[in-house]
């Protein structure tokens, strides 16, 4: 990683409170609720999971892309403090529930960890959600001097699998994914 | 179930070992072979044979059997396999920016003692150049060239020598970006390359000078992931991130022209593969045969093209196409990755694909 300041003067969110208790589908036993704890175990658990549960933009933001943490000069931030990302920005195929589409919105266009962001997002996603999900990933329209690269190569299965297999960027995206799954609620208990 | 086509697509094995991603099969030319690769860094070799059914000929069932894997040493993912038309020599392209060169021991250029593909296959060269993760490979009809490809945007031809020595005769550096795919035209020493940016060119040798591209094909919108000739030559394929598949026509030696576009698939459309089918009807003048199709939206087509008089104007021939078979979910939720017609006498109608899920499946198509 590069130690560039790209936006030496981010805008720091206030987390939204957390919403899960408002979900009446949230039920005891549902498979995000207990991926704090399980979060640093094998996740390849969740993989095997085919339970057709009804999953929503709230859910999959508050539990896996919100939480994700960016080293962002001195400081570490969530996803949701920089407002990189957000509920309202998870939608989905309304022909095919199981098709969802993750849009993020750089904090500044000239944003150089976005691609990495990107990154973090979909593995987050690829080891979160019940493998029927096919997640595409783009940045906010008109948010980054280089859209169309980045959704191309955020989209790109054969870039991303290959990106997977290179150790040093794994072990930063473990960094970063390493407290996905808190919310920011917990995080300042 | 889909709707009323002329033919289905049945499955005929489901070949599951692979411990991560497959990405791609291969057919041995000549001998009952199927081979695998994965993100597990394994390839799969299996065998397949008929068993005659004397009361109903055409009911005869084929079983196929896993007779042995190779651990292949790459240090990454084994993205793409091509057997030589001999069959003789399998090679492995892999993200670890190599060329693996797989052979039996004493099977290599004369035909000494019985085959046996269960027995031990050994890495006989290791082609090093590109600099980063390989992505295809596909050996020439003659046998006498290879090509590869890589994330590096380059594409390297190298001559086949005696005893598995290889020599690098081109590095072509025509591509802005990573190239996806290489495949040879059937019969002439014509490269075609596929790349992430969106282009597909085509390259010759000249005699006096070195490899070169003499044309780009430019008209997708995204990605050009897969590329294959129709069986006669006189066209080519090509499949990509815009969901469609693009037909090019050979209009003169070295010119080829974009002549139509197909559109059936809902995401992107990994992999294509063009065979001589078995005509359905007895009119199978102006066939082309059959192109097969899949990617991530787990459907597969199955193509029927020929080329005839176009309906708007009879005096002029058109390429005619429709979709023959149709399967949705042909891997579960998965993408499939690959799609390959058998490429021996007597199995036109079978094909293999591999998926996301890790497994290799085997399908006929039969009339409905």
């Amino acid at each position: 990683m590069s130690a560039e300041v790209f936006n030496p003067n981010p805008t720091v969110f206030a987390p939204l409170k957390a919403k899960k208790t408002a979900h009446s589908y949230a039920k005891p036993n549902s498979i995000w609720l207990d991926d704090v704890d399980r979060a640093d175990e094998d996740e390849g658990d969740f993989d095997q999971s085919d339970d057709p549960e009804a999953i929503d933009q709230d859910e999959i933001f508050g539990t896996s892309t919100g939480s994700l943490r960016v080293h962002y000069i001195e400081l570490t931030m969530t996803l949701e403090q920089l407002a990189v990302v957000s509920a309202p920005q998870i939608t989905f195929d309304p022909k095919y529930p199981d098709r969802i589409t993750v849009e993020f919105t750089p904090t500044v266009p000239h944003c150089g960890m976005s691609t990495f962001i990107g990154l973090s997002i979909r593995v987050r996603l690829l080891r979160s959600l019940p493998q029927r999900f096919k997640v595409d990933i783009r940045v906010k329209p008109g948010s980054h001097q280089s859209e169309h690269a980045l959704n191309k190569q955020l989209n790109d299965k054969e870039r991303v699998a290959a990106a997977l297999e290179n150790p040093a960027l794994v072990e930063v995206l473990e960094q970063c994914l390493s407290t996905a799954g808190r919310t920011a609620s917990e995080e300042e208990a | 179930m889909d709707q009323d086509f002329p033919l289905k697509i049945l499955p005929v094995a489901q070949l599951e070992g692979h411990e991560d991603r497959a990405w791609h099969v291969a057919w041995n030319p000549t001998k009952p072979i199927l081979t695998s690769c994965s993100a597990d860094k394994n390839v799969r070799l299996y065998t397949y044979s008929i068993t005659p059914n004397p009361d109903a000929p055409e009911r005869q069932s084929l079983k196929f059997a896993h007779i042995t894997t190779i651990p292949t040493g790459h240090a990454k993912t084994v993205r793409a396999l091509a057997w030589s038309p001999s069959g003789n020599t399998l090679a492995t392209a892999s993200f670890d920016s190599n060329i693996g060169v797989w052979a039996q021991e004493g099977d290599g250029d004369g035909d000494g003692g019985a085959f046996n593909p269960a027995g031990e296959w050994e890495c006989m060269s290791l082609l090093e150049g590109h600099e980063t993760e390989c992505k295809s490979v596909a050996y020439s009809s003659s046998g006498n060239l290879l090509a590869s490809c890589s994330r590096d945007k380059t594409v390297w031809i190298w001559e086949v020598h005696p005893d598995h020595d290889f020599e690098c005769m081109g590095v072509l550096m025509e591509h802005t970006q990573d190239v996806k795919a290489v495949a040879w035209h059937p019969i002439e020493e014509i490269l075609a390359s596929a790349s992430y940016d969106d282009t597909i060119k085509l390259y010759i040798d000249d005699p006096q000078e070195d490899w070169y591209c003499f044309q780009t094909l430019s008209g997708h919108a995204s990605t050009v992931w897969s590329l294959a000739f129709s069986p006669d030559g006189r066209f080519l394929a090509s499949s990509s991130d815009d969901t469609t598949i693009r037909i090019w026509e050979r209009v003169q030696e070295h010119k080829w022209e974009h002549i139509d576009t197909l559109e059936g698939h809902e995401r992107s459309v990994y992999s294509i593969s063009w065979g001589s089918g078995k005509p359905i009807g007895s009119d199978d003048a102006g066939s082309l045969g059959w192109l097969a199709s899949t990617g991530g939206d787990g459907i597969i087509n199955i193509w029927e093209l020929g080329f005839g008089p176009s309906s708007k104007d009879p005096s002029r021939k058109t390429l005619v196409y429709r979709i023959v078979a149709k399967i949705s979910n042909a891997h579960d939720i998965h993408d499939i990755n690959s799609v390959v017609w058998c490429p021996r006498k007597g199995f036109e109608d079978l094909f293999a694909t591999a998926g996301d899920d890790g497994v290799v499946k085997v399908w006929k198509v039969v009339p409905s």
